[in-house]
């Protein structure tokens, strides 16, 4: 039974690509097949879900073809579900969002055609279908981009990333062929540990830092991450898509591949710090970019930043829990890319806030500060067992996330009904975080690492992005704040005759 | 000296259309620097300024275009071709033989390569952007000191710029005049001129928006911009101008065209006499002036058709029961069709702002806004009162702390550290309502509207006897009444203003209405009504003749033209006489809305299907629809006349629509003031759309669906560049599909014509939108005389083809 779910899950993922590449070849109406198609991604969708009960209950499933497998564990019903879900809505809302576009039947098949490769990729048990569907998913990015080929944007977008992604997945191919002949063909990804081990440490190098390069490629890390700030000229759900479901596959490979790439604990120092080095060079692009879709891209380097940050230090379970949110939070932010206006509207026909100052403004801040730290570390001795380095240093953030809503409510509006719902909201939202997530933790449970990088390593992109923070608010003159701000202007935008200054 | 360096950049803009931000978005016509010239002459060669003349042909032969109306046309253009020519033993029209060479061997148009940008264009891109970003997460640091200045303090310390670069840059002048100066030292004062137009050229969305924002804001103006450009160019070495490939010349064709038709027409006996005598003809109507030939001749049949179906009748002598003045928008017009189908309904049309031109905010809100059309400038600030001021601070309180959560949630995703457990913790909420608000766009829209209470919902009166003396307001009233003919009010008045409910749709401003500055009308219609209302007011227009039944009571109204709906606003200041009266108006509209909406649903992409007047109407809240309604997409034609003109001709919802008697504007005042002020709006629309119709790469906003928005002032297409000007491609365009027809717009008059030709000569504007043919004009004095059209050179009878006797009758 479980098998068939699994069988039907990816099997349902294929038809519906191929069905609506049918369909768009017979010259059927688009308006049609993104219906059908969508249809098929929400019913292959609850399939999912209904497979996610099974697991749930009896327990991990593979199946096997030869050497080669799938499987469903809690990772991939997870990722599966969510992939599928996002999936189903973002075609949904494309339906009427490419109503009339001549381009419409070309999205629809390339993006179930990238569903349904990242659906393999979640679900590969063994190796060459992981790797298969990890650069069938790259496919169908760049096909993605060019859904509107006539633009000379469009062509730059595809340039780059096709460049990169070239790159990396050659390394990866590379890699994963040095393991099928090691391994004597397609071995399941539990057995990794030994057939790395059996290559003897300088191969075993390469073939780890092979993996890690395609995985930084993917996930738009330093030093390949100049191809996802050019990729907006493709219609808006081919964003959502791509944020919310190809960029996080660098953290899906460094969890599948864990037992060849942990054993490196200098690897993982190396995937933590060019994590952290994105993550604060993001950070600082996206402050100073104009346009709202910019911003969002910035944003998701940077968030990526942090999950592979996370996965350097070993905290598998705390990337997939951010993997997952961010996927959900990024589509909405982009789907909603429109509603600046209407927002513009509403906050204007609002009354304006009473600054708060003096003796209440520094009680608000106060309060703002000891409430959700203190709420924090409560939280973590009452309910988690047993508390790991890594995850306490990335709960650093999520201090900073409550220190910064509480003070930005109560220096908003000091009054006892802000304060009241201020303080019980941070409360329980802190209590509801830990608690999920160490649910999560417990649910997932993931392969440890063997070795990961010393946990205060996050202090370094922590104090970088407060220095930045500091910069931004700094009313006095300061040539530091002028150089950063103009470097992050501008470097964006490098382009390599424009250093050299000559036209282009 | 700077003086008359900026005395020659302005000179060198002139030409250069200022173009309004997002959030109040007015329609312009992109070519209005080129209307003192004929329409279509001087034209950039990259501009498209009609449809290709293979539409054109296959519209022929369609029958949408028959072969006499152009060959009307050619004679209208060119009056020599109205003689005949002998050919051999035949003879033949001069305008025939110029229809057949139009017909048979139609141009081939070279296609337009888009121009790449420069590395220059680039950056400067992203220099202006950063300092016009209304949200700034970073506020850019020296902002205040002007943007050149900010910019070579920031440039001068970029590490993305080349040593020497940054040097020059650090040793350029202080302040943008001095610069300017210095860059434009190389330059021969007599090029100077042409030089600046070239430079102001690249770059046309942010230079246009620059224009409009150096008059309304001040932070920034054309001077700095190109005191940076020139300074960045030479800095960079780079050309400052992409070169303009030289367009080749037409090979000229003549000959062969005439040898071709004279062989045609002659069936082969053509000697060279023929062959010359035809060349002749088709030197008169060279090639370069077929397309303007083949729209005048377009526009001619829909002309003649809308002149055809105006009636003339008289005027109904009961006092309706009620009126309803609605704005001129072509929306309206379907509204007043449906709503007149009613026994004793009669609509009025008028200016959106129905002459109230206030700055208004809501009670206590912080921003306000500009209802007034966008040429006048607000001198009168308006705000509400509530009338439960107990509950109006509940209200207020509420606000203030939703607000302080709403601003904490925006601080926690912009601020530097915050964003990740932000995300965290707000991704899961923010996917259930992505799915939610996709798959249950109603579902959702109510809920928002249970979550949020403002303090604009609650019931108040707007202050404008505060802001208005009441002789200001005895005039706007009386103004109001005259200008539309407003001399029998029926027992209920109802001024409906127009505003459109979309959702995640950054052209919303453009679908309201636009003589409100681009903001919904219902504003203004309150403010009106109070006016109408007030017993001083009436009083003092008593006694300026102007009589008001004390029975007669004015209610504001607004329409939401995505839902067809008719909002009663202000119903507290009802009195309780007329009450039963407002919930039977509310009744009619909302059967006449229901009619409506089915009949725009036949035309709205993707609207025909059961139900399909629920599904129209909930695009208002859903925020994947890109058609949310069809705007003012189809508008042809201005009509300025009394309602029997058009009473119970179904024009579409294509023609502008301005009530007007003549007989109650005895000095032709009325007259002028439509003429100057409503018709130019209407033209500045119809050129919007034509342009960007025919244009959507370069004088439209493209496809929306690659809209990325910097703040509210506009959008940039992709990541980078232009910012875009005009309509994007969804409100002109469906697929490869026109839904709008690009055709000039035809003004009808109905009023005295030497009034109207008096009116015409005193007015720059008209002068060259009439004889420079942006617009044409066709009038009669009033119902027993013929329909006249307006020329250069006079009035000239028209050709009436009337729907009863279908054959041509020359009036």
């Amino acid at each position: 039974m479980d098998e068939v779910v699994l069988a039907a899950t990816i099997v349902v993922a294929w038809s519906t690509t191929a069905i609506a590449a049918a369909l768009c070849w017979l010259r059927f109406s688009s308006h049609i097949t993104a219906r059908i198609a969508a249809g098929m991604t929400g019913a292959n969708f609850v399939i999912a879900v209904a497979s996610a009960v099974l697991t749930l209950a009896t327990g991990p499933v593979t199946l096997a073809l030869g050497q080669s497998s799938v499987q469903l564990d809690p990772l991939s019903v997870l990722l599966s579900v969510l992939v599928l879900g996002l999936s189903a809505l973002i075609q949904s809302f494309a339906v009427r969002y490419l109503r009339g576009d001549r381009r419409q039947g070309w999205f629809v098949v390339v993006a179930t055609t990238l569903t349904a490769a990242t659906v393999l990729l979640v679900c590969a048990a063994s190796v060459l279908v992981f790797a298969l569907a990890w650069v069938a998913a790259g496919a169908a990015l760049i096909a993605a981009l060019a859904t509107y080929p006539d633009l000379p944007q469009a062509h730059e977008g595809i340039r780059r990333t096709a460049r990169r992604f070239a790159l990396a997945d050659a390394g990866l191919l590379v890699g994963v062929g040095v393991l099928l002949v090691a391994g004597g063909g397609d071995r399941s990804l539990r057995e990794l540990g030994s057939i790395a081990a059996s290559l003897g440490e300088p191969l075993s190098l390469t073939v780890a830092a092979l993996l890690v390069i395609a995985a930084l490629a993917r996930s738009s890390q330093l030093p390949f991450h100049g191809w996802l700030p050019f990729t907006l000229a493709a219609p808006t759900p081919v964003s959502a898509l791509m944020h919310a479901g190809v960029v996080n596959a660098g953290a899906i490979l460094l969890v599948r591949f864990s037992p060849v790439i942990s054993v490196h604990a200098w690897l993982m120092t190396t995937i933590v710090l060019l994590g952290g080095a994105t993550l604060v060079w993001a950070s600082a692009a996206r402050l100073v970019r104009p346009d709202v879709k910019g911003r969002l891209v910035y944003s998701t380097m940077a968030q990526m930043g942090f999950m592979i940050m996370a996965c350097g230090l070993g905290a598998y379970a705390a990337a997939i829990f951010h993997l997952i949110a961010h996927s959900l939070f990024k589509s909405s932010l982009f789907l909603g890319a429109g509603m600046g206006v209407r927002r513009f509207v509403t906050e204007r026909d609002r009354p304006a806030a009473e600054p708060v100052t003096g003796v209440r403004r520094a009680l608000a801040l106060l309060i703002a500060i000891v409430v959700p730290v203190s709420g924090l570390i409560v939280a973590e001795l009452l309910l988690t067992r047993p508390i790991a380095p890594a995850n306490l240093t990335l709960l650093a953030f999520v201090a900073a996330t409550g220190v910064i809503t509480l003070a930005a409510t109560l220096t908003g509006r000091f009054t006892v009904g802000t304060l009241l719902i201020g303080v019980t909201g941070i409360l329980t939202l802190i209590l509801a975080y830990i608690a999920f997530l160490n649910t999560f933790s417990a649910a997932l449970d993931p392969v440890p690492a063997s070795a990961s990088a010393p946990a205060w390593l996050v202090a370094i992109p922590f104090a970088a992005l407060l220095t930045l923070d500091l910069l931004t608010r700094t009313r006095t003159t300061s040539r530091l704040r002028d150089r950063v701000y103009g470097l992050a202007l501008t470097i964006t935008e490098l382009n390599p005759s424009l250093a050299k200054g000559l036209p282009r | 000296m700077s003086l008359i360096l900026r005395a020659h950049v302005a000179a060198a803009a002139h030409d250069i259309v200022p173009s309004w931000p997002l959030d109040s978005f007015i329609a312009v016509n992109p070519l209005a620097g080129a209307e003192s010239r004929p329409f279509g002459s001087g034209a950039d060669p990259d501009v498209a300024i009609t449809r290709s003349t293979a539409d054109f042909v296959t519209d022929f032969h369609r029958g949408r275009i028959p072969v006499e109306a152009l060959e009307r046309a050619l004679v209208a253009r060119i009056p020599t071709l109205a003689q005949t020519v002998p050919l051999g033993e035949k003879t033949l029209p001069a305008a025939t033989i110029a229809a057949l060479d139009m017909i048979e061997w139609p141009d081939s148009e070279a296609g337009t390569v888009p121009a790449e940008d420069t590395a220059l264009d680039r950056s400067l891109c992203i220099w202006i952007a950063a300092y016009l970003n209304p949200d700034p997460l970073w506020a850019m640091p020296h902002r205040d000191q002007g943007f050149y200045a900010a910019w070579r303090r920031l440039a001068a310390g970029d590490l993305a710029l080349p040593r020497p670069s940054r040097r020059r840059i650090a040793d350029a002048p202080e302040d943008a005049d001095a610069a300017l100066q210095k860059a434009v030292s190389a330059v021969a004062p007599s090029e100077l001129h042409n030089y600046l137009r070239a430079q102001l050229a690249p770059l046309p969305g942010w230079v246009a928006h620059i224009k409009w924002r150096a008059e309304k804001v001040g932070d920034i103006d054309l001077t700095n911009y190109l005191a940076v450009r020139l300074t960045l160019g030479t800095t960079l070495e780079s050309n400052l101008v992409t070169p303009v490939t030289a367009v080749p010349a037409p090979v000229d064709t003549t000959w062969e065209r005439a040898g071709r038709i004279a062989v045609s027409v002659t069936r082969g006996a053509a000697g060279p006499e023929v062959v010359a005598a035809v060349a002749r003809v088709l030197a008169e109507h060279p090639p370069a002036e077929h397309l303007l030939t083949w729209q005048a001749a377009y526009e001619e049949v829909y002309r003649t058709e809308l002149v055809g179906m105006l009636r003339s009748i008289a005027e109904p002598t009961e006092r309706p029961d009620v009126q309803v003045v609605l704005c001129i928008d072509p929306r309206s017009e379907g509204l007043r069709r449906h709503l007149e189908r009613y026994r004793g309904v009669e609509t009025l049309g008028f200016a959106g702002f129905f002459g109230v031109p206030i700055r208004f905010s809501r009670y206590a809100a912080q921003g306000a806004m500009n209802a007034l059309p966008a040429l006048l400038t607000p001198r009168h600030r308006v705000t509400e009162h509530p009338l439960d001021t107990r509950a109006a601070a509940r209200t207020v309180a509420a606000a203030r702390r939703r607000g302080a959560f709403g601003h904490a949630l925006r601080t926690a995703d912009a601020a530097t550290l915050s964003p990740f457990a932000f995300a965290e913790t707000a991704g899961w909420f923010s996917g259930a309502l992505t799915a939610l608000r996709t798959l249950a766009p109603s579902t959702h829209a109510r809920l928002e509207r249970a979550l949020s209470s403002r303090p604009g919902d609650l019931p108040a009166r707007l202050t404008t006897d505060g802001s208005f003396t009441l002789d200001e307001r005895v005039s706007m009233a009386a103004t109001a009444m005259r200008v539309m003919g407003l001399t029998r009010p029926a027992p209920l008045v109802v001024l409906t203003g127009h505003g459109s409910h979309s959702t995640n749709n950054l052209y919303q401003s453009a679908l309201d209405c636009g003589a409100c500055g681009g903001n919904p009308g219902g504003v203004n219609a309150r403010a009106a009504a109070e006016l109408f209302n007030d017993p001083e007011v009436r009083a003092a227009l008593a006694g300026n003749g102007l009589r008001i039944p004390d029975d007669t009571v004015f209610v504001a109204a607004e329409h939401d033209t995505v839902r067809d709906t008719v909002t009663v606003l202000d119903r507290h200041s009802i009195p309780q006489s007329h009450l039963k009266q407002v919930r039977e108006f509310e009744e009619l509209q909302a059967e006449a809305g229901t009619r409506l909406v089915t009949e725009r649903a036949r035309t709205l992409p993707g609207a025909r299907s059961r139900r399909a007047v629920e599904r129209v109407r909930q695009r208002a809240d859903d925020w994947a629809e890109v058609y949310p309604e069809l705007g003012l997409a189809g508008n042809a034609a201005m009509i300025i006349g009394p309602r029997e003109l058009t009473r119970g001709v179904d024009l579409s919802r294509r023609v502008f629509l301005h009530s007007y008697r003549t007989e109650l504007d005895p000095d032709g005042s009325a007259l002028e003031t439509i003429m100057t002020a409503p018709l130019i709006v209407a033209q500045w629309i119809n050129h919007q759309y034509y342009f960007s119709t025919l244009n959507p790469g370069t004088l439209g906003a493209g496809t929306k669906t690659i809209h990325n928005a910097v703040g509210t002032l506009g959008v940039l297409a992709g990541h980078r560049g232009d910012l875009r000007r005009g309509l994007p491609w969804q409100s002109v365009g469906f697929g490869s599909e026109l839904l709008h027809e690009p055709m000039r717009l035809t003004v009808v008059i109905e009023a005295a014509l030497d009034r109207i030709g008096q009116i015409i000569s005193a007015n720059q504007v008209l002068r060259n939108l009439l004889d420079n043919e942006w617009i044409t004009l066709t009038a009669r004095d009033n119902i027993h005389h013929p329909w006249h059209r307006y020329t250069r050179y006079g009035w000239t009878p028209t050709i009436t083809l009337t729907a009863r006797q279908n054959q041509e009758t020359p009036v």
